[in-house]
């Protein structure tokens, strides 16, 4: 008998999949849903090389200069020159591109020596799911203007060299001319992107405009008074000006185009339509914007030349634009001058526009870590005041109920929680997330305010933060780490551990350091040590690494438009690439990723504890001889390893494991405090590199083949938390519950089956398991919910479920675009079942 | 009966099938729901067979195991030559087989496993405390289940009193079928008694669950009348065929409705996701896919419900 299907309910996403509806809701105008169908049909993405042509063109002839002064020359050079373009529909303008669709911008001065090779592995993709169009102009382009000056001139390039050999060989491997190929035993991502998740003060732009930044800047500079201000302030202050020169010639370019289209228009509503945009653009962002809509447009020309500035790792973040745009809302609305409806719709507009950049890096090996184009310009909702009253407001509505008609991604939403988030609010965001969609993701204002009290932030400002990046956060004046750090895959961390240092699946050699074999431990205690020792060898790699990235990006790269818009940078008269430590007051948070395994580390050493040295029911020989062979003709001793006491469970010891192994992370990064007496943090956060941190690692004690994808964040392992989601979020708390001022921020996935959430009582179950999450203190919670029976009917039939958006790590994604790997990996996170 | 020191929450067990965190359709917020072994009756639907003996069971889960060529432990470990073990699976002669679980104990990919494992009050405790946080916020806490819990009346109030001493919130559930000093016994400990109504005639009632309802429906009677405190919740699940009709639903309201202390009446319309445990201990799945009611049907009952008895209709 073939068993039926067994769905009981179905969430709003895949009923809106299964009638073949366009939108998820109904609320929703034509226009939206035209401009929505043409993003998802305009193809694969491609790369848009305008901007790199232009910045090469500029930055060779500015040679030898202060380095924020040649960024804003080139943005200038940029602005003056791109092909401006307005589309059909569009009522927010403003693109990196010259046609309507996905877009990745490409940023040579990154990873300039890597393109050309890039070029043929990209080529060689094409037809994948997430491949990615290089015309050949595009090839010639690349080989003759931008590769002839950026090879050797490129950052990654000089970042590989600059490691001292250990820390480059833990990253690159033997080969010291390999400087694209990544081992995998740690990931270095300071090469891929200039600065990592970034929320610039838009609000600042919205409020002054250009105007009175350029006018602070003239006054700066009037004031400086010290010789050596010359050196270093003048030329940033300059580069502010010219800055705020660059996005004003390219708005009011958009200004002209606009009025020229308006002319021409046969049709009356659009003719209206152009000439107000052709209004709107010649007054923002140079003059403050005066309604909702004009601080709309003006926060998107802001975002856009963020993005033509630099590559911020995730993309620019949006800040708590419930906050920042209430003011304007609130007006119109008050005077008639806007609906619910109307804001509704130019979100949507502005979530349309964000959808068709993608992050493309065009690096030989750059398929490999993010999957599904992710980006994600995170959008604030909810939390408190700097006064510590409830933020939600009107708008925080408005915008929550934006994001949920269309079957897309964008923006990444995030609300945050607190204690007293009134009930109405959270109701909302638990129906929003009941669609389906992985969406809004929430974060506690539980854990970052004492987070920030705890690094010396006044209560005001850590109350102020804004959610920045996947699950991270800013408090947007006042930090000002740009660079990025590397992580750590616990699986080989583990393996190396197992293994005397030596990693398998990369020929066997030796990464990390001689820890013994393991066959000689008498106990538990002496394989505790040699786990600890090589974790910590891993760390000391990464803050090396960390380091040398830090001094050596004043010489690649500058941000005069993120300085011009930071009050610090402002203050200090710096740029914020140049002196991200340096910069008073500051606060500068060094990073220390954990990107996957932490379960899978966690359960290994369970595994061994319990079955060789409590239980004895394995010895030494028989495990590693079955890991060795990765299980084959070892399946008994691997069965054992699967059924042993796994996280998740609520099993005390077993969470200990996961505890001793933050702590001792988090001890080794207070022990070595940076020279200028910084501390650094770690945040255990994966992104999709738990995927390919699994393909270096192999076979693992807790029953896992070689190569399979790793645990991610610090979630339990794939379907291995039996107990519930209520005593995996319990052990969750406890092996990450060490009250240290370094501890950052941990991600944490849920699945769970729409029947277990249906109506009003699942909604109110959802919003009580929500509260109790709030107060247990942990930083991040995200959910997919969604049938099994869904995801593997998208896998037979993409074409069918190609809108199909699901929650990946701190973002989401369409989940046909993914790879089969992490797509079987979002199957196998556990559904909560009760 | 009760000889001192015997009900001490270290000493006094029984057989506990499973703990079921985040349990929710099992009482109000979310809950951990405590099955202990044993039933009173053999509803031909029942969803949860391992239940309904009283003494531990073996379970076969044949998908699971990895066949005689590699391991074959089970039948080494088996002092009653129970276990066949062939080339690729594994059977269990249920003749000869007496629920020692020597076999599980050392099954790795755990194909074999038993069902039913003696704890303590105190055990029972505190695994339902490990994510006790969960039950403040959503107004949850224990449910007591089974098979039928007031089959073991002594451990259901000792487990329930300690809960309540400990600040949680109480609920069981309950058939009904069991001597009246059973149930009198551990109600004082209860805050919500959920209780079923499988069919209204006797006759039809003992066919389909091998015992007839009027100690059930007396039962009932006695407690609402007995603890007005209490809040009850009664139930019926609806089996296409057999009970969802409209006369088994009136005569459930016309028993409940003079009782302001019965709050609600649920409508549980029945599935088959309990058919495959079946086969793991042995025994025979008659219902096929039949029982499932009809959509229409579960809406028409539903609505029923709600004109006649308001806000006492529950809303699932």
């Amino acid at each position: 008998m073939n068993a039926p299907v067994r769905i009981e309910a179905l969430s709003a996403q895949e009923v809106a999949l299964l009638e073949g509806r366009r939108a998820v809701r109904d609320n929703v105008s034509e226009r939206v849903l035209r401009l929505f169908e043409r993003v998802r049909t305009c193809g694969q993405p491609r790369v848009s090389l305008e901007r790199a042509v232009l910045f090469t063109e500029s930055i060779r002839t500015t040679e030898g200069q202060p380095m924020p002064l040649r960024w804003a020359k080139a943005l200038r050079h940029i602005a003056e020159n791109i092909t401006v373009s307005i589309f059909e529909d569009e009522l927010i303008v403003g693109r990196p591109n010259d046609w309507f669709g996905k877009y990745g911008i490409i940023y040579p001065e990154l990873d300039g020596s890597l393109m050309q090779p890039a070029v043929a592995a990209f080529r060689a993709h094409q037809g994948f799911p997430d491949s990615v169009t290089i015309t050949e102009e595009d090839e010639r382009i690349i080989n003759e203007v931008l590769a002839p000056y950026w090879n050797g001139r490129d950052f990654a390039t000089n970042f590989a060299r600059a490691l001292p050999e250990p820390s480059r060989f833990i990253t690159f491997g033997p080969d010291p001319r390999n400087v694209a190929q990544q081992t995998g035993v740690v990931f270095a991502s300071q090469g891929y992107r200039h600065s990592q998740n970034w929320t610039p003060d838009h609000a600042k732009l919205l409020r002054g405009g250009l105007k009175a930044i350029r006018e602070e800047a003239k006054a700066r500079l009037v004031a400086l008074k010290h010789p050596l201000d010359t050196v270093e302030k003048k030329p940033f202050l300059e580069a502010v000006i010219v800055t705020c020169d660059a996005l004003a010639i390219w708005a009011r370019r958009y200004a002209e185009l606009a009025g020229k289209m308006a002319d021409k228009e046969s049709d009356a509503a659009r003719r209206r339509e152009l000439a107000e945009i052709a209004e709107i653009c010649a007054w923002v962002p140079e003059n403050p914007a005066r309604s909702f809509r004009e601080a709309l447009q003006a926060q998107w020309f802001s975002q856009c030349f963020s993005r033509l500035e630099e590559m911020i790792g995730g993309d620019v973040c949006q800040g708590r634009m419930d906050q920042y745009l209430y003011p304007y809302y609130r007006k119109d609305v008050d005077e008639g001058r806007l609906t619910r409806d109307a804001a509704e719709e130019l979100f949507q507009c502005l979530w349309l526009n964000m959808s068709q950049n993608l992050q493309i890096m065009l690096s030989p090996t750059a398929a490999a870590g993010r999957e599904g184009f992710s980006h994600h310009e995170t959008v604030t909702i909810g939390g408190r005041t700097p006064e510590g009253e409830d933020a939600t407001n009107e708008l925080s509505y408005v915008l929550l109920e934006s994001t949920r008609p269309l079957r897309m991604s964008y923006p990444e939403l995030a609300a945050r929680i607190h204690a007293g988030t009134p009930e109405r609010f959270l109701h909302a965001v638990a129906e929003a997330i009941k669609d389906g969609k992985g969406s809004p993701k929430i974060i506690n204002d539980e854990f970052l305010v004492p987070f920030y009290l705890s690094h010396g932030v006044s209560h005001r400002e850590a109350l102020d933060y804004a959610v920045s990046g996947c699950i991270e956060s800013r408090l947007i004046n006042r930090e000002t780490h740009k660079t990025g750090g590397s992580a750590i895959n616990y699986g080989s961390v583990l393996e190396m551990a197992l293994r005397q240092g030596r990693v398998k699946i990369l020929g066997d050699l030796r990464f990390g350091l001689e820890t013994g074999d393991p066959r000689s431990f008498a106990s538990y205690d002496e394989l505790w040590a040699a786990f600890k020792s090589q974790l910590e060898n891993v760390i000391a790699h990464i803050m090396a690494q960390g380091a040398v990235a830090r001094t050596l990006k004043p010489r690649h790269f500058a941000a005069p438009y993120a300085s011009m818009l930071h009050d610090l940078a402002m203050d200090a008269c710096m740029d914020l690439q140049r002196h991200g430590e340096g910069i008073p007051g500051g606060l500068d948070l060094c990073t220390v990723d954990g990107v996957g395994g932490f379960g899978t580390a966690i359960d290994s050493l369970a595994a061994i504890k319990h079955l060789i040295f409590d239980e004895k029911k394995l010895t030494w020989d028989q495990l590693l001889g079955a890991m060795e062979h990765n299980w084959e003709g070892g399946e008994i001793v691997r069965q054992m390893c699967l059924n042993a006491p796994k996280y998740g469970n609520g099993i005390e010891w077993v969470d200990a494991i996961g505890h001793a192994i933050h702590k001792t992370a988090l001890d080794y990064l207070r022990a070595h405090p940076r020279p200028n007496g910084l501390g650094t943090i770690l945040r255990i956060i994966p992104i999709t590199f738990h995927v390919p941190a699994g393909r270096v690692t192999s076979a693992t004690p807790n029953g896992r083949v070689a190569g399979e994808y790793l645990s991610e964040g610090i979630s339990p392992c794939h379907g291995m938390d039996v107990e519930g989601p209520t005593v995996s979020l319990t052990s969750m708390a406890r092996a990450t519950s060490s009250a240290c001022r370094e501890k950052g921020h941990n991600l944490i996935n849920m699945k769970f089956s729409p029947a277990n959430l249906a109506g009003e009582a699942g909604t109110r179950r959802l919003m009580q398991f929500i509260r109790s999450w709030c107060r247990e203190r942990l930083s991040h919670l995200q959910f997919n919910i969604i049938n099994r029976e869904t995801l593997l009917a998208a896998q037979k039939d993409p074409e069918k479920y190609r809108d199909l958006v699901v929650r990946i790590a701190g973002y989401c994604a369409y989940f046909v675009e993914l790879t089969a790997m992490q797509q079987a990996e979002i199957i196998a996170r556990t559904e909560e079942q009760s | 009966m009760w000889e001192s020191g015997e009900d001490s929450p270290d000493r006094l067990t029984a057989l506990v099938v499973n703990i079921q965190h985040f349990s929710t359709h099992d009482g109000p917020g979310i809950r951990s729901t405590v099955f202990l072994k044993g039933c009173s009756l053999s509803c031909k639907w029942c969803c949860n067979p391992e239940s309904l003996s009283p003494k531990p069971e073996l379970a076969c889960n044949q998908e699971r195991c990895i066949g005689g060529e590699q391991c074959g432990y089970c039948s080494a470990a088996c002092p009653e030559g129970a276990i066949l073990v062939t080339s690729n699976n594994v059977a269990v002669d249920r003749e000869r087989c007496n629920g020692c679980g020597k076999c599980a104990e050392v099954c790795p990919p755990r194909a074999l496993k038993m069902f039913g494992r003696r704890m303590t009050v105190t055990e029972v405790l505190a695994a339902v405390e490990r994510d006790q946080t969960f039950y403040g916020e959503s107004g949850g806490g224990l449910t007591l289940s089974g098979g039928e819990c007031l089959l073991q009346p002594g451990f259901a109030r000792a487990l329930l009193a300690e809960a309540r001493k400990r600040g949680l919130h109480t609920a069981i559930e309950t058939a009904g079928n069991v001597p009246w000093n059973f149930m009198a016994m551990v109600l004082p400990q209860v805050d919500v008694m959920l209780h079923d109504f499988k069919l209204s005639d006797p006759g039809a009632h003992r066919d389909w669950t091998g015992a007839d309802n009027r100690r059930i429906l007396e039962n009932y009677r006695r407690a609402y009348e007995g603890f007005p405190e209490v809040r009850f919740v009664a139930r019926i699940p609806l089996i296409r065929g057999v009970n969802d009709d409209v006369a088994h639903v009136r005569a459930v309201m016309d028993f409940i409705r003079p009782y302001p202390n019965v709050a609600e009446l649920e409508l549980l319309p029945f599935h088959n996701f309990g058919a495959g445990k079946y086969e793991l201990i042995g025994r025979c799945w008659d219902m096929g896919d039949a029982g499932t009611p009809h959509g229409e049907t579960v809406a028409r009952l539903r609505a029923l419900v709600q004109t006649e008895l308001g806000y006492r209709a529950a809303a699932s």
